[in-house]
């Protein structure tokens, strides 16, 4: 038998004659005119039940009589309710129908879209209000978000039931995003629905809305993380480069430090005078170099001048600086500076080479006298200065984790819609 | 194809770390060839020793 | 059962009439839209002419569809009209062989079964909406109670019904989406028990 078109009625308004077309099927049970406020119940030759003047209706991209196909099927906007909560969020919900597939919701929650049908699919066992709790249903484990009462503010258009401004319903919602599960409890009864959110610009397709969805500010709690293209891209390249600039950090830890040439410590009677150490062999030219000099300074600091030199002449020098500070202030305990410091060199060719270490120093900030403690001094030869991987581990470790940060944060908003504010 | 693009950019950076690494680039010591004046330390008031002449 | 041939054609075109199903005892020409009955071998007219006016429906006579991991072909449907609208009877036969009643009002789309009541239920009369019957070993919950008049035929049908007949009915739901009809004709009770269905989970193939 071929598709027939569905049965258009039209009505004129009990109370202000005004024309209204009937786009529902016939479990629709009321209708409420939007011109004069009138709710008209359809199953009573349109008497008119209450009346509610001076409405403004709530702004919507939908509109009563708009069609538009959802996973396949042509629905029609056939009527409206705006609900508030206890903190007074607003949103709407448009009642849909199909003659084929029946009644359905699209909610409008500030630029969220949520299409809702009723279902028989029961939890496999008592839903509990506690946040966080799961159960099963339809296939998928729900976790319990909220349990909260909600209020009608406005309708228009047809709806499946006698709907009044100030009706309340008590509802528990629980997420398995993009989906939400609701109970509603009338009574001793529930009632369970499955929402699904739909993204906008599958709406406003859907809906042949010509303009673009207005951006959203707030995530909803059914909406699905959706993760930015590039942030994957990234995340995906730097999982294959992260642990190889941690290889080649951890191999620079353990096989980078260097062969020992020299290790020695100088008085400060020795460095106030100039102290020369023993020879050591620097087997290759190319190799860097690391002199480090340390100093169990406290509250004391010294400069030192260290001048390379092989047998015949001086190569080069270098000053380095050690100072240790510290000290108790408002119970806080602070430190500046360093008790040792570190230098790379290399020398222009392999041979014997010796230090001459000349120093000076002070302690506290006015003494001119070296602190009586000795200079401990190592030449290293072969060392590895990973601060370049360093950098390219830090960089690549970002790129990988940036993607699952940025999701954390989104799921941290999703549940955070109904943090206690205690103040 | 993103990826694509990361990979190389990543690779590129690699081989930027090897080259510097390798070349110890900006890591020695800017060698003084001749002892310099002593500038003495932040803490110090006055300068202690005097010049040194170099050979 | 093999049907002689000139017996198999309807009687006022002479248009040939549906040669195979076991289950068909009314068939519904497709040509004029006479109901008519098998009965011992030969086609005879009922002399009932059943229009069914066109809606949209998700259902449709001669094609496949899917509920799940069922596949089933429509066979024929009866409209009933009741005192809110009208619904359709679907009468289905799986690819196993096996036939069903689906009953589809808009979304509401539910599988049946005749079962046997242990109990015999209360009369019709006495059945209040809202009120709670103690049937299947159960507390159920009267639904609804109405009247239906048969509206219209179509296609192969399993049992003899006309366009005009009406009956009275009650259905009642329970725990976990059961939910029971009794029928009440001249001559019996008769129930079953039906099962909802999605009508997102059910597709032409």
């Amino acid at each position: 038998m071929a598709e027939a078109e569905a049965k258009l009625h039209t009505i004129k308004c009990t109370q202000c004659a005004a024309p209204l077309t009937l786009k529902g099927g016939h479990q629709v049970r009321s209708i409420t005119c939007g011109y004069c406020g009138s709710v008209l119940d359809t199953k009573e030759e349109f008497k008119v039940v209450k009346q509610y003047l001076d409405r403004k209706r709530p702004p919507s991209v939908l509109e009563l009589g708009m069609t538009g196909k959802i996973h396949g099927v042509e629905f029609t906007i056939i009527g409206v309710v705006q609900f508030q909560d206890d903190e007074y969020a607003r949103w709407l919900e448009f009642l849909l129908f199909s003659p084929t597939h029946g009644y359905a919701w699209l909610e409008d929650d500030a630029g969220h879209f949520i299409f809702t049908r009723r279902v028989r699919d029961l939890p496999d066992k008592p839903v509990s209000a506690q946040r966080k709790s799961s159960f099963k249903a339809r296939r998928h484990t729900f976790k319990v978000l909220e349990e909260y009462t909600i209020s009608i503010s406005y309708v228009e258009g047809e709806l499946t039931w006698v709907a009044e401004v100030g009706d309340k319903v008590r509802l528990l919602d629980a997420i398995d995003p993009p989906f939400i599960y609701t109970v509603e409890k009338t009574g001793t009864e529930e009632e369970y629905s499955i929402g699904e959110y739909l993204q906008p610009e599958a709406v406003h397709e859907a809906f042949s809305i010509d303009f673009e969805p207005k951006k959203r500010y707030t995530v909803h709690p059914a909406q699905p993380y959706i993760p930015n293209p590039m942030l994957v891209a990234m995340s995906q390249a730097g999982k294959y480069f992260a642990p190889l600039a941690l290889v080649i950090v951890i191999y620079a830890f353990f096989f980078g430090s260097g062969e020992t040439l020299l290790r020695g410590s100088v008085t400060p009677v020795q460095f106030i005078a100039g102290a020369q150490s023993a020879p050591f062999e620097v087997k290759n030219k190319d190799s860097l170099l690391a002199l480090h000099l340390s100093s169990p300074l406290k509250n004391a600091w010294a400069w030192f001048d260290v001048t390379v030199r092989n047998e015949q002449r001086e190569i080069f020098s270098l000053s380095k600086q050690i100072s240790y500070y510290s000290g108790y202030s408002g119970g806080e305990h602070w430190s500046e500076g360093s008790q040792s410091t570190r230098a790379y060199f290399k020398v222009p060719a392999a041979g014997k080479y010796t230090l001459l270490v000349t120093g000076e120093g002070g302690t506290g900030s006015r003494g001119t006298k070296p602190q009586q403690k000795a200079l401990n001094v190592t030449v290293k030869e072969g060392v590895i200065v990973s601060r370049y991987f360093v950098i390219l581990l830090a960089l690549t470790m970002t790129a990988f984790l940036w993607r699952y940060i940025m999701r954390w944060r989104f799921e941290a908003r999703r549940w955070e819609t109904d943090e206690d504010d205690d103040d | 194809m993103m990826t694509k693009i990361f990979i190389v950019v990543f690779g590129a950076m690699t081989l930027t770390a090897t080259y510097l690494t390798a070349t110890d680039v900006g890591v020695m010591e800017p060698s003084i060839k001749k002892h310099s004046v002593r500038q003495g330390s932040v803490y110090s008031r006055s300068r202690v020793g005097g010049y040194r002449r170099g050979k | 059962m093999a049907l002689n041939e000139t017996a198999n054609n309807c009687p006022v075109w002479g248009a040939e009439g549906p040669s195979r199903l076991q289950y068909s005892k009314m068939v519904v020409c497709g040509y004029c839209q006479t109901s008519l009955f098998i009965e011992d071998q030969a086609v005879k007219q009922a002399g009932v002419k059943s229009v069914l006016t066109e809606i949209p429906s998700i259902l449709e006579l001669g094609r496949r569809f899917q509920y799940r991991n069922w596949t089933f072909e429509p066979y024929s449907r009866i409209r009933f009209d009741y005192e809110d609208g009208i619904w359709d009877e679907w009468w289905v036969i799986l690819d196993s062989g096996v036939g069903k009643w689906i009953s589809v009002d808009e979304g509401d789309i539910a599988v049946e079964g005749k079962i046997e009541l242990k109990e015999s239920p209360p009369d019709f009369d006495s059945m209040q909406v809202g009120a709670t019957v103690g049937l299947l070993n159960q507390r159920l919950k009267v639904t609804e109670k109405n009247s239906a008049k048969c509206a219209g035929l179509e296609g192969e049908l399993p049992e003899v019904i006309f366009p005009g007949d009406t009956h009275d009915y009650v259905h009642l739901s329970g725990p976990r989406g059961l939910i029971l009809t009794v029928e009440y004709f001249e001559d019996k009770v008769e129930a079953s028990k039906g099962v909802w269905i999605d009508p997102f989970d059910l597709k032409p193939i």
